[in-house]
């Protein structure tokens, strides 16, 4: 399958394909305003820093090592909201949902350790990707229907990383791709799943008459800040690179690559 | 079928309450569909005092 999609509306409407729906005219207007917006890692600044990453061995294995713990904490999460739900279809998606996360987890793990040699880094504490989650689900005020709308967000966010992953590492890595890329799809495959259903439930929650749009909008707005801080941070961490190799670097392509990433990162967050 | 048509089609009886043709309100409607809703998903035995987290939610 060719996961190329270019907007957030294209994806989600994809989804709905794959799953024999059709999404309302309102719910596919909404999006188009979120897409207008220029949600972060649909944008090319996120495939500049995808290539820059794949690049980079010890960066691309701390990234894959902290997707990971990522993909693990969501899972915690998503155990926590729902034993708060009744036995209803919801809470069933939401149980096989976190299962899939957890594998996912499995998967960085052996994607990052596959990599780990051509690297000169140590472990990571990630505990503080751990404490994110823990610190959502105590403030947890109970309202699923917001939550559902935090998952289709963040698991659009995944998505448009994990394609630019897929991408870089196919130009910039084939050796490692081959073997990459089958584990990375099936992380996307799942990925469009659970964007699927997630969409599913707030456009049949729209067509019901609960207007969601103001809280998908804060949601992927919410999650627009998150990403967006972190690519001015991965961008600083090529900007203190350059920094310490520009008095002898023989690489001048990739630190002219990397301070153009940096100031665009920087420029955007502030 | 064009745009409109497609809409039309695909708007149901609530939503017809909800944007009446006289104006009026959709607050009411959108209220008691999300009350509904959180009725219908949310365990009320692991809510310190459902009903109230429910006026909380939902609010008039």
């Amino acid at each position: 399958m060719d996961f190329h999609v270019g907007t957030i509306g294209d994806l989600i409407n994809s989804t709905a394909c794959d799953r024999g729906a059709r999404l309302s005219g309102e719910f596919l207007d909404a999006l188009s305003a979120i897409d207008a917006s220029g949600f972060s890692p649909a944008h090319p600044i996120r495939s500049a820093i995808a290539v820059a990453v794949v690049g980079d061995p010890e960066l691309f294995v701390r990234s894959f090592r902290r997707h990971g713990v990522a993909e693990l904490a969501t899972s915690q999460t998503l155990d926590a909201v729902a034993a708060t739900l009744k036995p209803t279809e919801l809470k069933v998606a939401i149980l096989a949902h976190a299962e899939d996360e957890r594998r996912h987890s499995r998967m960085f793990a052996a994607l990052a350790n596959r990599a780990a040699p051509f690297a000169a880094c140590g472990d990571d504490d990630n505990e503080w990707v751990l404490d994110i989650d823990r610190r959502f689900v105590e403030t947890y005020n109970g309202d699923v229907i917001e939550f559902v709308s935090d998952l289709v967000a963040g698991e659009v966010r995944s998505f448009f990383y994990l394609q630019s992953y897929v991408e870089a590492i196919e130009s910039a890595r084939p050796a490692y791709a081959a073997k990459a890329d089958t584990v990375l799809r099936q992380i996307i495959e799942d990925e469009r799943r659970h964007i699927g259903y997630t969409a599913g439930y707030l456009d049949e929650w729209l067509r019901g008459g609960l207007d969601i749009r103001p809280s998908m909008a804060a949601s992927f707005r919410n999650f627009d800040v998150v990403t967006w801080a972190d690519v001015a941070a991965t961008a600083r961490h090529f900007m203190d690179r350059f920094e310490h190799r520009a008095s002898g670097s023989t690489n001048a392509a990739w630190c002219s690559d990397s301070s153009r990433i940096a100031a665009v990162a920087i420029a955007k967050e502030g | 079928m064009d745009r409109s048509s497609e809409l039309v089609e695909s708007l149901n009886e609530e939503q017809f309450v909800r944007v009446p043709a006289g104006g009026g309100t959709e607050v009411e409607p959108a209220r008691r569909f999300k009350t509904k809703l959180l009725e219908k998903y949310v365990d009320e035995t692991v809510i310190e005092d459902f009903s109230a987290w429910l006026a909380w939610k939902c609010p008039v």
